[in-house]
């Protein structure tokens, strides 16, 4: 049996693709404002000289070339992964144990909720000043030089406490740390402790039980985390430009070229950035199922 | 046979949860090898907590309990020869059937294909072949509760606890876990101890009743010992159904009573020691054991009510009678021929009247406050 077209076809017509309406206006969005910047630079990558429009007729592969032929690449490369994934690493180390300690041994929700907010308080603050105010605490007449200098540890104030890369490292790990934490915390206060009780019960000893049940519990949110201060840290460039001491990084190189208004030879610095990005997401995605916080 | 090795002794155990709640008051029993034991109460009466503490995840304040003989005050869960199923099965979500139910011998360290071959035997004692690469979330109720029971089962404990069981399985379910619990245990051979606060439950699976409330054990026992000759009006209420009667007692004889009630002199079984002449006792008796009297019938108690009404349930009737007294009686027999607002007479014999000194063991409560539930 077949209907013939009427009115109330159109509506039907709408209604059932109501939902792709919806996600039209971010997806609009998206296209706009992420893909087709992205696409520009990865098109530009493929030209020479000072153009800021991609020209088809003269492609070439000559910025990758001249970029993977230079030495300094390399370094750089290491440098931005190597102070990404230490940096990565430790807020990890420093928010796991806080987050567990909240998810676990505060059981009172009000404390909890109040240690959450003191947390955040820091963060009310603008991102310029947060780090600005570092140069009262690390630098020449600061906070830790004056207890160094009070308790005689040493007898002029250390000036290498600031603008090297461990100033960046230190940073890096207070402006995310709570990047990490948050995920984790949301992850750990999801293990039913009943859980443990049953491991416990089967033979496990409470390291076992932490290592079989809440740590790999707690993988997602651990994933998720790396993720946040991962692509926060390798793109950034202004902590670096300020704080590091002339560290090169790749999101420092590519600003550079910029600068002296190279954009092919700046959008190859980025498209490794955005590659490297993207291979160490996938490695981290492949440590867990993401699904897996979704569970039940 | 059943070996008569005490595998479990728990002696004066007492639990505060903070300084308010008691949950255990001086809880003392032995579990014997191989015994199906039911722990019965209603919900808070510290059942739970009592695994908790057999378990070892609970510290508990006073007393001990013993495994094999051997103190369990300074020994650590993971060391105790102690399998729990919670309530709410608490499989490891991130783990498929197969490592959920392989976790405790991982866990002991056995070689691979060993764990591959026991958690096939497992998983097909309790009838889920094939199911070893699912995900929990994948799992039905019922199958979530079974793989539960293998993860624990495998381990081959001493003991293994299971709290609340049949709670969260349907209706036509739960009489099939019981008979598979106990099958199962017939198999395995060893100790377990389950708790429900439903008392059919308990009533049809124990081997050994423990009937607890408000953090004491009421009374333990072969369930049918329990059924017929209750200890407490707590324990006379709780399992199964009775008809309690206020009363002094006037003459005691060894251990049978007469009783002074609102519906006459009536004789009773006391099952305690006590000198009881002239004090007020609780008189029940089950609706099973009184008959509707025909002419030929003899019985030691005899009284007379008032059909008021009755439910038929095909094998049973339950009548509910009215003495001229207005106290009410419920009889439950095969379905004879009676007639609404007829008088009959109603009978039953001395062994098969309670006489109930004591409301509860766990506090002081008048006996009449309990038979009229004040």
């Amino acid at each position: 049996m077949c209907t013939l077209p009427n009115k109330t076809s159109v509506r039907e017509f709408i209604s059932r693709r109501s939902v792709y309406l919806m996600i039209l206006p971010p997806l609009a969005i998206s296209v706009l404002f992420m893909l087709a910047p992205t696409v520009s630079v990865l098109l530009l990558s493929f030209n020479k000289g000072t153009t800021v429009t991609f020209d088809p007729t003269r492609i070439t592969l000559e910025n990758y070339f001249s970029i993977f032929t230079r030495p300094t690449t390399y370094i750089v490369l290491r440098d931005t992964l190597g102070m990404s994934l230490l940096a990565t690493l430790m807020t990890f180390i420093i928010a796991y144990p806080v987050a567990y300690f909240l998810a676990f041994k505060v059981e009172n929700f009000r404390l909890q909720n109040v240690i959450t907010f003191l947390l955040v308080i820091p963060y009310w603050v603008d991102w310029s000043i947060r780090s600005i105010s570092w140069l009262s605490i690390l630098g020449r007449e600061g906070i830790v030089n004056y207890l160094l200098l009070s308790l005689g540890l040493t007898q002029t104030p250390i000036a290498e406490l600031l603008f090297t890369r461990w100033t960046l490292l230190i940073i890096w790990i207070q402006t995310n740390v709570l990047f990490m934490l948050f995920p984790i915390y949301l992850a750990l206060s999801r293990v039913d402790p009943e859980l443990l009780d049953v491991a416990q019960s089967l033979g496990a000893t409470p390291s076992r039980s932490f290592y079989h049940v809440t740590f790999k519990l707690s993988l997602p949110g651990v994933v998720v985390g790396s993720m946040f201060v991962f692509v926060s840290t390798i793109g950034d460039y202004v902590t670096p430009a300020l704080w590091a001491g002339g560290l090169q990084m790749l999101g420092l190189t590519v600003q550079n070229y910029a600068w002296l208004f190279q954009w092919p030879f700046a959008s190859a610095y980025g498209v490794l950035l955005l590659a490297v990005t993207m291979a160490v997401i996938y490695v981290l995605l492949k440590v867990v199922n993401i699904k897996q916080v979704f569970y039940e | 046979m059943r070996k008569l090795a005490g595998v479990l002794k728990v002696e004066d155990l007492v639990k505060w949860y903070g300084k308010e709640v008691l949950a255990l008051d001086k809880v003392s029993f032995e579990v014997e090898e191989g015994d199906f034991v039911v722990i019965m109460g209603p919900s808070g009466c510290g059942k739970s907590t009592l695994l908790k503490c057999i378990t070892g995840i609970l510290p508990w304040n006073e007393g001990d309990i013993y495994i094999r003989g051997k103190s369990m005050k300074n020994v650590p869960a993971y060391k105790r020869d102690i399998a729990l199923m919670p309530e709410r099965y608490a499989l490891f979500p991130h783990m498929r059937v197969y490592d959920n139910v392989a976790f405790g011998l991982r866990m002991r360290r056995e070689n691979e294909s060993e764990i591959r071959k026991k958690v096939a035997d497992a998983l097909k004692m309790v009838g889920l072949e094939g199911f070893e690469k699912r995900w929990p979330g994948e799992l039905s109720g019922g199958q979530r509760q079974r793989v539960s029971i293998a993860r624990a089962i495998i381990v081959n404990p001493s003991i293994l606890l299971l709290d609340e069981p049949l709670s969260h399985v349907d209706y036509r379910l739960q009489r099939k876990m019981m008979d598979d619990f106990r099958n199962l245990q017939r198999q395995l051979g060893n100790t377990w101890i389950l708790t429900t606060h439903v008392q059919e439950h308990g009533l049809s699976m124990a081997r050994t009743l423990i009937v607890m409330s408000n953090a004491v054990i009421e009374q333990m026992g072969p369930s049918d010992e329990i059924y017929n000759n209750p200890k407490t009006v707590f324990t006379a209420r709780f399992v199964g159904e009775i008809n309690l009667l206020d009363g002094y007692v006037v003459s005691q004889k060894k251990r049978e009573c007469s009783v002074k009630t609102d519906v006459g002199e009536l004789v009773g079984t006391y099952p305690g020691e006590s000198d009881l002449k002239g004090r007020r006792i609780a008189y029940g008796v089950r609706p099973d054991k009184i008959r509707i009297m025909k002419d030929t019938d003899k019985f030691d108690n005899v009284v007379k009510a008032e059909l008021t009404s009755y439910y038929f349930f095909g094998e049973v009737v339950e009548f509910l009678f009215r003495t001229k007294e207005k106290i009410q009686l419920k009889v439950r027999t095969e379905p004879v021929a009676c007639e609404l607002g007829e008088t009959y007479a109603l009978g039953w014999n001395a062994e098969d009247g309670n006489i109930l000194d004591k409301p509860s063991v766990a506090k002081e409560v008048k006996i009449e406050d309990i038979i009229y539930g004040r």
